[in-house]
């Protein structure tokens, strides 16, 4: 399969191009509108920053941007410090296929229900609608996101180096910092930056969650619910490129090869 | 050369001797419902270079993580220097491993993957530096020493995880299956290369290998395993001229194994008739094996007669494998089983497929075995 | 050449590298008694924050709504009959006859789309490929169902185009109909079609495709018969993975719907913060629950049957 497929390959060709043409249109049309001089989308004024220039003195937009890295930070703490004990007991219980779905689960829910569930959850026990609340709520994805991507790491990982380390003369608790965690530690930046990036990102949850609080994606919503200024386009680009570098940088960093993995067969 | 036909079942109370570094006394290893090591008794001499030989799954591997710490035994002791082991940690003990898939630090470059196990002995720095030196320059390492493991070779590696665990200078070194990773050629460099290094830090040496002719070139020593037994403890000479039993027989070396039913000084077959044998102090008798080394067995000529002492087997020659500084001669005997393999010297005189062909060999350098119950049932050849 | 002596030995005196025992060899067994205790915080964690939620929208449902909002503890059934009335009825099929559309068209696209970036020879290339469809998917859902709002709204950039070149005189209402709801849909889910299909194909013996041919199928029949039942795994759980979310989505129909295309999401949304009535609102979200639990029904059934004869996902 790999040097060829059955007949039409060139449509294969068109169907990719149309998928990329597809994905990345509307992102690029965002991009060079919100250098727009001109309001509207269908006219072309040249180019121009000014957008970005009131995106900037737009405090209410400045102060969501700042509550939602805050927000995104506490959850990515929350979700790497349950998910990494967690993904090491997963990978210890590896062949309880239970076990392993149990930890998949969160992630299939709708984001929807989770958002009600809790909605309903937090007005019951009486507990604040506010910033802690959306951190909780991200944190119940977050964990099995940032479980899933350690646990991958993990697999790679040549357990043998722990026990030369107890051979060797040093403690169970040592070896941990002096060894495991070393060499998962691409594992756990990438695990970071996915949940970070989600959770800057996530609506739907915060929506429900929020109170009074404001994210910068509810932000957005609001302003676009309420008419569209071009300083949406403004936003939505900056927000694209943080996003991408993030993600970028998370994959190079959870797909290098694991190092020192002794090949077999080399002389 | 004395000759033991006993199986070597080792007391540890009488067989005991001052000499010895380690001392397993009955070891039992469980793993659920899966019994890994039956009764285990060994002594290991102080500086021996002392081999576990089997095949997979016979226990070895198991045995010597339990010495190194990784296992625990489910009854039993092992002794070091008469102190008994069970419970302690794998850091606790004086013992270090050089793991099979090296299991180097893959974060730390050479010179402080060696270092590592010194840095918990809270040594000074020079003396650190001194030992790590030495040692790196002992394996010939000096030049790789701020490498990342990932940039060295297959033989590198295995010299980073061998100097890793000498230089802590522990009583006794573990090996597990060190030579396993390597191709052919470097794996004989370097059992000259360690054996060498036992000889010169002069430490007790333990290794697990399945690879017979490994154990038999680098061993002073080899405990010869299977299903989580001992079987034989002995000296490479001793394996292979005086096997305990069958399995050992056949797993040392090369052999020719005719079966039939041993009564008194001689064992009936089908095909061949009536054989003699020369019975073992333990005098074996019921269902049997004849065992022939290849390279005692010869050819005779068409009117040759055998010598005195000399027993015969004909058949008929299936082939003969042309490996270089001998040529194997098979041959089929009347009576079918594997076919018989001889050694010869020169090519010239290998005889041809289907000619008929008479095998002779002098009955006291033959051996007798039982036959285990579980291949009794098979009629025939008995495999 | 036959060894007589390997009769008796096992294959490792080959030469072989044997990783030794048969037995399970239980390196970890020195950590047991740590990595248990791992699995407690999350596990706590989720059944305090995502259990007991769900349960509790389970239980609402069969309440009723308080006055200024909220819920009184009084048992009542009315909510489910409320919710089995055609009104609302008619937005669930609604919703699902959207996400079916949905779920097919990503299948139309994706599966070939996978099929290329699987059939490339270069690994490079098919990671590179990889990235390329996986980047959008991370950026913020709002801002990518944002894009399709300036690009099909009456001053939008179709339009703009459109009129430019003369094509058409008055803009076209592209947007606020079920149309644009599946382009949005589409638009947010299509990657998570392509990878788990992309993994499965990438799984695959090469030379299973050319045995078919080389056995006299034609390439329709061993796509059907030889790669099709092979690539179920991926193929179900890129299902799952547009079905789900498209179903229980709310912001896609909301901006691009316009109002005029309900679906499930925007009802619920619309009883918890508009009308206030949580009872209601939760029985609406068991609703989508159920279903969601029927699907994942029918996905663990496809992929026992599939791990019976020897594929993992």
């Amino acid at each position: 399969m790999r040097d060829r497929g059955p007949g039409g390959g060139r449509l294969l060709r068109l169907n990719m191009g149309i998928v990329f043409a597809f994905l990345y249109t509307p992102l690029v049309v965002l991009v060079i509108l919100s250098f727009n001089q001109s309001k509207y989308a269908s006219l072309w004024g040249g180019f121009s920053t000014k957008w970005y220039g009131v995106l900037a003195h737009d405090s209410a937009v400045i102060r969501s941007i700042g509550t939602t890295f805050f927000i995104a930070a506490a959850a990515t703490v929350l979700s790497i410090v349950i998910g990494l004990p967690l993904a090491f007991g997963l990978e210890r219980w590896r062949r309880n296929a239970a076990l392993d779905s149990a930890s998949y689960f969160p992630l299939l829910i709708p984001d929807i229900v989770t958002a009600i569930g809790l909605l309903s959850f937090f007005a019951a026990i009486k507990f604040p609608l506010g910033v802690r609340s959306i951190v909780i709520a991200h944190s119940v994805w977050g964990i099995a996101f940032a479980t899933a991507i350690i646990r991958t790491r993990l697999r790679g990982f040549d357990r043998s180096i722990e026990e030369a380390s107890l051979d060797l003369g040093v403690k169970e608790i040592p070896t941990f910092f002096k060894v495991t965690l070393p060499v998962i530690w691409p594992g756990i930046i990438a695990a970071a930056l996915v949940v970070f990036t989600l959770s800057v990102d996530e609506f739907v949850i915060a929506y429900f969650t929020a109170g009074q609080t404001v994210t910068f994606p509810i932000q957005i919503y609001g302003m676009i619910r309420f008419g569209i200024t071009p300083e949406i386009n403004a936003a939505a680009t900056i927000l694209l490129c943080v996003t991408m570098l993030s993600i970028a940088t998370a994959l190079i960093l959870g797909g290098r090869r694991n190092r020192g993995v002794p090949e077999e067969a080399v002389a | 050369m004395s000759v033991t036909d006993e199986p070597q079942t080792v007391d540890p109370v009488l067989d005991a001797a001052d000499g010895d570094v380690i001392r397993i006394e009955r070891v039992v290893k469980w793993f659920g419902d899966v019994c890994a090591l039956n009764d285990v008794s060994l002594q290991i001499r102080d500086g021996e270079f002392f081999a576990l030989l089997g095949p997979s799954g016979c226990g070895k591997t198991t045995l010597l993580r339990c010495i190194g710490g990784f296992e625990e035994v489910t009854s039993g002791r092992i002794e070091l220097d008469g102190a008994d082991l069970v419970g302690s940690r794998p850091y606790e003990r004086p013992v270090n491993m050089m793991f099979q898939s090296y299991a180097l630090f893959p974060h730390l470059r050479v010179w402080d993957n060696v270092a590592y196990g010194l840095k918990a002995e809270r040594l000074s720095k020079d003396e650190i530096r001194s030992r790590v030196d030495e040692v790196l320059a002992k394996v010939d390492l000096v030049a790789q020493a701020d490498r990342r493991p990932h940039q060295l070779s297959g033989g590198q590696r295995q010299r980073v995880a061998l100097s890793r665990a000498i230089v802590k200078r522990p009583r006794v070194l573990l090996l597990d299956e060190p030579l396993a990773a390597l191709d052919r050629k470097l794996r004989g460099e370097m059992q000259i290369e360690l054996k060498r290094l036992q000889n010169e830090v002069g430490m007790t040496f333990i290794i697990v290998t399945h690879d017979q002719e490994e154990a038999m070139t680098m061993a002073d020593r080899i405990a010869v395993l299977d299903h989580g037994r001992v079987l034989q403890v002995a000296t490479p000479r001793e394996l292979y001229h005086h096997p305990v039993d069958h399995f050992v027989a056949a797993f040392i070396g090369k052999m020719n194994f005719i079966p039939g039913d041993v009564a008194g000084d001689a064992i009936a077959t089908t095909g061949l008739g009536s054989l003699p044998v020369r019975q073992p102090t333990v005098p074996v008798s019921g269902p049997g094996y004849l065992a022939v080394r290849p390279e005692t067995a010869r050819m005779l000529g068409d009117d040759e007669t055998p010598a005195t002492g000399e027993a015969t087997a004909t058949g008929t020659v299936e082939g003969s494998v042309f490996v270089g500084s001998q040529t194997h001669v098979h041959v089929v005997l009347d009576g079918a089983g594997d076919p018989f393999v001889l050694t010869r010297p020169r090519i010239d005189d290998a005889p041809p497929a289907g000619a008929r062909a008479r095998v002779a060999w002098r009955v006291d350098e033959a051996l007798v075995f039982p036959r285990p119950q579980s291949e009794v049932a098979v009629a025939g050849d008995g495999a | 050449m036959p060894k007589v002596d390997d009769r008796r030995t096992h294959a490792s005196t080959a030469g072989s590298a044997s990783a030794g025992p048969a037995v399970p060899n239980a390196k970890d067994l020195s950590r047991s008694r740590w990595t248990w205790l791992g699995l407690v915080p999350a596990f706590v964690w989720w059944t305090v924050f995502l259990l007991a939620p769900i349960a509790l929208i389970l239980a609402s449902a069969f309440f009723k709504r308080g006055f200024y909002g909220g819920v009184v503890y009084q048992f009542t059934l009315s909510n489910f009959s409320r919710a089995a009335t055609p009104l609302y009825m008619k937005v669930f099929w609604h919703s699902i006859k959207l996400a079916f559309v949905t779920t097919v068209v990503c299948l139309a696209v994706g599966y070939p789309a996978a099929y290329f970036i699987a059939t490339r020879p270069s690994v490079k290339m098919r990671n590179v490929l990889l990235l390329l469809v996986i980047l959008p998917f991370w950026t913020d859902f709002l801002i990518r169902t944002y894009a399709w709002i300036i690009l099909l709204n009456r001053e939008g950039v179709v339009n703009g185009v459109l009129e430019r070149f003369g094509v058409i005189d008055q803009p076209l209402g592209l947007l606020y109909n079920n149309t644009a709801v599946v382009i949005g849909l589409v638009y947010a889910y299509l990657p998570l079609m392509i990878l788990p299909l992309y993994a499965s194909l990438e799984r695959l013996n090469p030379e299973l495709f050319e045995a078919g041919a080389d056995l006299g199928s034609r390439p329709f029949r061993v796509w059907r018969t030889v790669i099709l039942p092979l690539i179920v795994p991926g193929l179900v759980a890129g299902i799952v993975f547009v079905f789900v979310p498209s179903l229980g989505n709310f912001p896609v129909a909301e901006l691009l719907g316009g109002g005029r295309s309900d679906m499930v999401g925007n009802l619920i949304n619309r009883q918890f913060l508009t009308a206030r009535d949580w009872p209601f609102g939760s029985t609406l979200t068991l609703a989508l629950i159920a279903i969601l639990m029927l699907l994942l029904l029918v996905q663990s059934f496809a992929l026992r049957r599939s791990r019976e004869i020897g594929i993992d996902a």
